[in-house]
This record gives structure tokens, C-alpha cells and sequence, in this order.
């Protein structure tokens, strides 16, 4: 069996077995473990939605969290508008980060390589400074949700899980499709594929407004879970996080996304516990050498190991 | 209402803080035109650089003026080290990856320094008195600031343009294989940029700490500022980079008092995606 091929299947083996262990949480009742779970099912989420954009056509995107935090804005803003269950907006949270990023993606996406990478650098940082500068929105207060629902921590973990498992269908569409390969195309040599008949501008807004699209849902759902939307979505040190990850896994692969948030989670909560101070200086150490060492990302190891992995794929 | 007496005062400090932040780019547009590698720590070399002048006027009493060539001699130092042990290997990685590598860079000095000196804003308080110049108030740090920074960039200037290695460096500039093929050893060339390029950097850093107060986190600002700085002075062109840093200090300034301090992040991107758009159509 072809390595690409290995990695695809060990991809849909471990997101099966995530998320039949992620379906037991909730029925523990333990609300420790399943605000736990949900936390690096948020990760997954981000570095899956972040994938169709960084991984699939290689545009590094340090915006992804501008989107993150107006699908959090627009579920608390309508809400404490309207006084219904939150839950109701998360289709709007989607419209609004779809349409803001058609709006940016059709300027920004004309820019290529580290000039698209900075200007979308200050993107996220442009939209928290225009937020916290509008009265409706409370300025630097933000705002909170909590007197307008009865909050359950259940069906925040199922709603999570279901953007999950929505992720994981649309990253396998995309590893299949004619639209995935127009993607990887793009990746690959833009020029090529713009030469060999893709229509790169149409294919690459496409995959930028889908990504945001998906941080917009995950967004408003956090917003949900914390009963609140501040300024602080905004920050910049998740949205590398999601993107280290993203790296480390292996951009543009479903396995990529597992493997990398999974590892960051987990690393991440270790030092943090073990390094209450130092932890980040040591992530950044990381981060450092897992670049040096696997710059393709540790996915990519199958292709180094073919008989191991074969190995564990068949078995 | 238009006051001319309070609009030279927004072009005089414009002014000021601009040369700063226009030295603070030179050695990302260094970096980026010589190595080809965008250098996301960048901001936080310059607020180490503060942070080791905050150590020596607190400790010694020396003004940043004085510690300033210590600092260009660390971060030469610092620069050429990087380069010789990993540079070669971050030279050759695609760009996105090159990115990473850099952040790891940034959080792991940014957090150092949040160790280290803590979460408190720091600044220096020497010469906090100002001049008064017909209306106009003058303060004499950034006056200070202002005349070390033309000095130094004259110097830098020089040695790119006299010297052996300054002539290399901007061969390699113009053209990595071109260069090569007349005999430059480009690997040495890349570290003695790296280092010249770290040098300026923390020489910038004793600058900023001369006229803003600091904290571990204020690196994030001077990154995006040097970054509109370079893109809108060109990569690489030093000289481009410093004029551009000025009008960003200007366009700053007015943008403070005309509008609100607070959105001059959103005023810096988007001037940033203008001169981008324009300029580079797209950056190809």
C-alpha cells in the first residue's frame, strides 16, 4: 500500500476511535472530564477549519481567529438583542464570518507567500481594535450571556462534537474531490495551476470563506460555553497555537490535524502543570526544534517508516 | 477645529517616534532582503534589547546611550551564533515553516523575559526634561534618541556601501546565485548580515527604552509596525525602510490626537494591505 494512502486509512482509524472515546464523557456525568475533553475538542475544531485554508493551499493564516472571535461577537450580540437561546445564532454566526471574509479574502488572497502571511498577521489584531471601539459592543468589557439561558454543560460538549465530526466529513470531501485537488494544486506551484485551467482565485476564496465559516461556528460555540464574548477571543497566542499544531501535524492531510492538536493539547497541559511559569518558554523550545527536526510535519514520518506504518494501518 | 500650533507639535513628535521606529525595522528588512526569511521574533529581540538597557541604567545608572554599543556587540554576537548553528537549516525550509520556527523563536524570548524582569511596565527615566522651541515642546530623550538613531543609520550605511562585506551583502541582495558564482561565500555573507542585522535591532532596542515605557509584551506592536515599515520601504532597502518607519511614526501621531490612540493597530494593517496591494500586486 502506498504511503498517502496509509496515512489516509490510520487518519480515519484514529478519528473513528476519537470520536467513539469522545462520545463517553458526557455519560460519566463528571463535568471535570467532559470541560476537559471539551477543551481539546475546540483545539481539533480550530486546527481542523484552519486546515482547509493553511494545510489544503498553503496560505499561512494568522487571521484565523479574527473569524473565531465575530462568530463569538455575533451570537452574544444577538442574543442579548433578542433574549433567545443562544444556540439559534450559531447559523449566523456563520453567515457573518462567511460574508466578512468574502468581503477580506477577495482583496488579501491576491497577496501571496510572507506578504499574505503578515497581512493577515494584523488582520485579527485590526478587527479586536475596531470592536473594542463600538459601544454596542460594550468596548473592552464584552459581552456576557449568561442571565439570557439556563447553561448546559452537555449540550455545549455535544454541540462541539457535531462540529467535530461535521469537520472530519468535510476535510475526507476534500481529500477526494476535484475541489481539494484544485487546492492542492494551488499548494503545490500556483502559476501551474492557474495555467493548467484552475480558476486559483475563485478555488482559494472559496477555501479561505469555508475555513472562516467553520471559526465562526466554533466561535460563537465557545462564546456559549463561557456565557461570554470579550476582546480576549481575539489573541493572537491561540491562533499561533492552532497553526503550530496544524504544522506539526501535516497541513493538508486529515491524519495532520489530529496529530498535531493532540500533541500540542496534551504537551501544552503537561508543561502547564509541571511549569506553571516556564511553560511557554519550553512550548516555544518545541516549536523550535519540531520545525528544525520534521518541517513537513510529523505525519509525514509515514513516509520515512513506510513498513511501520504499513503495519499498524493493516492491523 | 484645526489648531496649527497643536498640528506641529503631532508632526514634531510624529517625527521623533518615527526615526525609531524606522531604525527598529532596518534589521527585519535586513534579515528578509539578505536571507530571504521573515524573522517573526523580530519584536521581541527589540524589547530584550530594552530590557538589557533597563538592567544597566538601573543597576550602573548608565543612560541607554551609553549601553547602546554594548547592545549592538550582543546582538551582532547573538545574530552570527544563530546563524551558524541553525540558520542554514532554516534558510532551506519553505517559507511557511520558516514562520514557525521564528515564533517558537519569539515565545520562548518573550516568556524568558516574562520570567526574568516580569509583567510590570518598565521605563527609564533619564532626561525627562524637554526643550521649548517657539510653542513647540521638544522632549530631549527622543531628542536624544532622534540623533543616535541618524548616527548610527549613517554608520550602518557606510559600511554597507564601503566595505568588502557591505558590497557582499548587498550583491547577495540583488542576486543569491550571481553573487556566488563571482566567488562570495554566501553562507558567511548570510551570517555577518544576520549579525550586522541583530546589531541594529537591539541598538533600536536602547532607543525604545529611551522614549516609551515597555513590557514583555510590547514586541507585538514594534513587529507590525516594522513590518508595514519594510513592506512599504521596500525589502531590503534600508534607506526605504527607515523613511517609511517615519511615516508611520507620522501617520501615528496624527492619527492619536485626530482620532483615538487606540486604533492605530487597525490604521497600521490597513495601510499595510493598501501598500501591498499596490505596490506589490499581491506580493509575486
Amino acid at each position: 500500500m502506498e504511503a498517502g494512502k496509509q496515512r489516509l486509512k490510520i487518519g480515519l482509524i484514529l478519528y473513528v476511535l476519537l470520536l467513539s472515546i469522545a462520545a463517553l464523557p458526557p455519560l460519566t456525568g463528571n463535568t471535570a472530564l467532559i470541560a476537559y475533553f471539551w477543551s481539546f475538542l475546540q483545539m481539533l475544531a480550530l486546527v481542523m477549519s484552519l486546515n482547509f485554508i493553511t494545510g489544503f493551499t498553503g496560505y499561512v493564516n494568522f487571521g484565523h481567529i479574527a473569524y473565531y472571535g465575530i462568530g463569538a461577537y455575533t451570537v452574544a450580540y444577538l442574543t442579548t438583542m433578542t433574549r433567545v437561546d443562544p444556540y439559534v445564532f450559531i447559523p449566523a454566526a456563520a453567515i457573518t464570518s462567511a460574508a466578512l471574509a468574502y468581503l477580506i479574502g477577495r482583496p488579501i488572497l491576491r497577496i501571496r507567500g510572507p506578504y499574505f502571511a503578515i497581512t493577515t498577521l494584523g488582520l485579527g489584531e485590526a478587527v479586536r481594535v475596531i470592536i473594542v471601539n463600538i459601544p454596542a459592543f460594550n468596548y473592552s468589557e464584552g459581552l456576557p450571556i449568561a442571565a439570557y439561558f439556563t447553561y448546559n454543560v452537555i449540550s455545549s460538549y455535544i454541540a462541539m462534537y457535531t462540529t467535530v465530526a461535521t469537520l472530519f466529513i468535510l476535510t475526507l470531501y476534500l481529500r477526494r474531490t476535484r475541489f481539494g485537488y484544485m487546492l492542492e494544486s494551488i499548494r503545490e506551484d500556483e502559476d501551474a495551476a492557474e495555467s493548467m485551467g484552475v480558476n486559483t482565485a475563485k478555488a482559494k476564496l472559496a477555501a479561505y470563506v469555508l475555513s472562516s465559516a467553520c471559526a465562526g461556528v466554533i466561535g460563537g460555540l465557545t462564546a456559549i460555553t463561557h456565557v461570554y464574548a470579550h476582546p480576549g477571543f481575539f489573541s493572537i497566542t491561540l491562533n499561533v497555537s492552532v497553526l503550530a499544531s496544524l504544522l506539526m501535524g501535516g497541513g493538508g492531510t486529515l491524519l495532520g490535524p489530529l496529530v498535531g492538536a493532540g500533541l500540542f493539547f496534551f504537551i501544552s497541559d503537561a508543561l502547564l502543570i509541571r511549569f506553571p511559569y516556564l511553560h511557554l518558554v519550553i512550548f516555544g523550545a518545541v516549536v523550535m526544534a519540531v520545525t528544525l527536526a520534521l518541517p513537513r510535519g510529523l505525519s509525514h514520518l509515514i513516509y520515512r517508516y513506510p513498513k511501520i506504518s504499513g503495519k499498524i494501518a493493516d492491523a | 477645529m484645526f489648531n496649527p500650533e497643536i498640528f506641529f507639535q503631532v508632526l514634531v513628535n510624529g517625527l521623533l517616534m518615527g526615526a525609531v521606529y524606522g531604525i527598529a525595522a532596518v534589521g527585519l528588512s535586513l534579515i528578509w532582503g539578505v536571507l530571504g526569511v521573515v524573522n517573526l521574533a523580530h519584536g521581541s529581540f527589540i524589547i530584550l534589547a530594552a530590557y538589557i538597557a533597563y538592567v544597566f541604567f538601573s543597576a550602573a545608572g548608565a543612560p541607554p546611550i551609553l549601553t547602546s554599543p554594548v547592545a549592538v556587540a550582543i546582538g551582532f554576537a547573538v545574530g552570527y551564533l544563530l546563524y551558524k548553528g541553525v540558520g542554514r537549516r532554516v534558510v532551506s525550509l519553505d517559507p511557511s515553516t520558516s514562520l514557525l520556527f521564528f515564533f517558537g523563536l519569539s515565545l520562548l524570548l518573550s516568556n524568558s523575559i516574562l520570567n526574568i524582569w516580569g509583567p510590570d511596565v518598565r521605563g527609564i527615566p533619564w532626561l525627562i526634561q524637554s526643550l521649548e522651541l517657539g510653542g513647540t515642546r521638544i522632549p530631549l530623550a527622543r531628542l536624544i534618541a532622534l540623533v543616535s538613531t541618524i548616527i548610527s543609520f549613517l554608520l550602518l550605511y557606510t559600511l554597507l556601501q564601503r566595505t568588502y562585506y557591505g558590497k557582499a551583502i548587498r550583491a547577495v541582495v540583488a542576486n543569491r546565485v550571481g553573487a556566488a558564482s563571482v566567488g562570495i561565500d554566501v553562507d558567511n555573507v548570510f551570517a555577518i548580515s544576520m549579525g550586522i542585522a541583530l546589531g541594529i535591532t537591539f541598538f533600536s532596542g536602547t532607543m525604545i527604552s529611551l522614549v516609551n515605557p515597555f513590557t514583555p509584551s510590547s514586541g507585538d506592536g514594534y513587529l507590525m509596525y516594522s513590518f508595514a515599515s519594510v513592506v512599504l520601504g521596500g525589502v531590503g532597502n534600508i534607506i526605504g525602510t527607515l523613511l517609511a518607519g517615519i511615516f508611520m511614526g507620522l501617520v501615528e501621531s496624527l492619527v492619536g490626537v485626530y482620532f483615538t490612540q487606540s486604533i492605530s493597530p487597525a490604521v497600521a494593517f490597513i495601510i499595510l494591505v493598501i501598500v501591498i496591494m499596490v505596490r506589490y500586486r499581491g506580493g509575486r
